[in-house]
């Protein structure tokens, strides 16, 4: 079965581009423009991995990732989150250590390194 | 705006449709280069043209008149237009030019090439063409979105759309576009000047611009079978 990928991120061209690109590599993908519903997608829904943008129009993606976290259910509560931003310089890594996420990316995206570094925690 | 070090362009037929502009700008000190030779083009930091469809370069605003509208240029001047509007938009241009020039980007290529040969390996030429569409479309409606929340005064609704569209020119690999947006978003920190930004917002029109253009041209060769051409 396809691993499943869950990519919040309110740019069009990054969703249209990141689904392209995940699906040539064998994996189901669901991207969401807002960050409101995120919490809630992983918890009815089996992902294997989550890339958040950390600024989202309508939420803070460091307290999505801290919610996910908290979730009853163990194993959606330790899904693989890859952060990405373009305003990094506002954290610091025991920011991101703390909020729980996974790995941190800087934006603009390199997809080379995106698809990597999915494939290391997804697989 | 320092005027002293940018040569102007223009065609020989704008110059007799509006010679008033040019002397005035001559006396600003921008250094208007000879109308009647289209090999200075090349030397041009802004070209005020009637038209020629091959004239274009890498940050080098290019004006028309209405007589040959185009996609391509940045912005027109019209036959009903007084000199005095039409001096307006020369001369907005020209300190948008400038404002290249402050920002570095002169020097930096309008689309990326390691982007779009990851983009082209990972997603396939089809849908890099389609992204390159998307970003077209949303980075439009983005400066529209950027130029009423300024109007409204909404500056925090300004920094938000600004960030989108940042993340996106760099995605889909619009180098100039994603640089202007980083060092524009870096200004906003510290301050907001209305007329500044309305400066900005033109000169990202000019980008877009730009990129679109590349993107065309990237496009035609494709359609023309040339292989590992890289925007």
């Amino acid at each position: 079965m396809a691993k499943r990928i869950l990519m919040a991120d309110d740019s069009p061209v990054i969703q249209s581009l990141s689904k392209k690109i995940f699906q040539n590599q064998g994996y189901e993908f669901k991207g969401t423009k807002s960050g409101m519903n995120v919490v809630e997608v992983i918890r009815e829904n089996d992902f294997d991995v989550l890339i958040l943008d950390i600024i989202l129009p309508d939420a803070n993606g460091m307290e999505i990732a801290r919610q996910i976290r908290q979730l009853e259910d163990g194993k959606k509560a330790s899904i693989p989150i890859i952060a990405v931003s373009g305003n990094y310089k506002n954290y610091s890594a025991s920011d991101f250590a703390e909020a729980g996420i996974t790995a941190f990316l800087i934006k603009p995206l390199n997809y080379d390194q995106l698809v990597n570094t999915v494939k290391k925690y997804i697989e | 705006m320092d005027w002293q070090t940018k040569r102007i362009y223009w065609d020989i037929e704008l110059k007799n449709q509006w010679p008033e502009a040019v002397k005035t700008l001559s006396r600003k000190g921008a250094k208007i280069l000879d109308f009647s030779n289209p090999e200075e083009i090349t030397e041009a930091d802004i070209i005020f043209t009637v038209g020629r469809g091959d004239v274009h370069a890498s940050c080098i605003p290019v004006l028309r008149t209405d007589k040959y509208p185009d996609q391509l240029c940045c912005d027109m001047v019209t036959d009903e237009m007084t000199a005095g509007e039409a001096m307006g938009v020369f001369e907005r241009w020209i300190d948008i030019r400038c404002l290249a020039s402050d920002l570095d980007l002169t020097d930096i290529p309008v689309v990326d090439k390691y982007t779009t040969e990851s983009l082209e390996r990972l997603a396939g030429p089809d849908v890099l063409r389609i992204g390159r569409g998307k970003f077209l479309k949303s980075a439009t409606r983005y400066l529209r979105e950027m130029e009423l929340a300024k109007n409204g005064h909404k500056i925090e609704e300004v920094t938000k759309v600004l960030h989108t569209l940042k993340g996106s020119s760099g995605t889909i690999g619009a180098r100039q576009m994603s640089r202007a947006t980083k060092l524009i978003e870096d200004r906003r920190e510290s301050e907001f000047d209305e007329a500044v930004f309305t400066m900005e917002l033109n000169l990202l029109r000019m980008l877009l611009e730009y990129f679109r253009y590349e993107s065309i041209e990237w496009e035609n060769k494709r359609s023309n079978g040339e292989k590992n051409f890289n925007g």
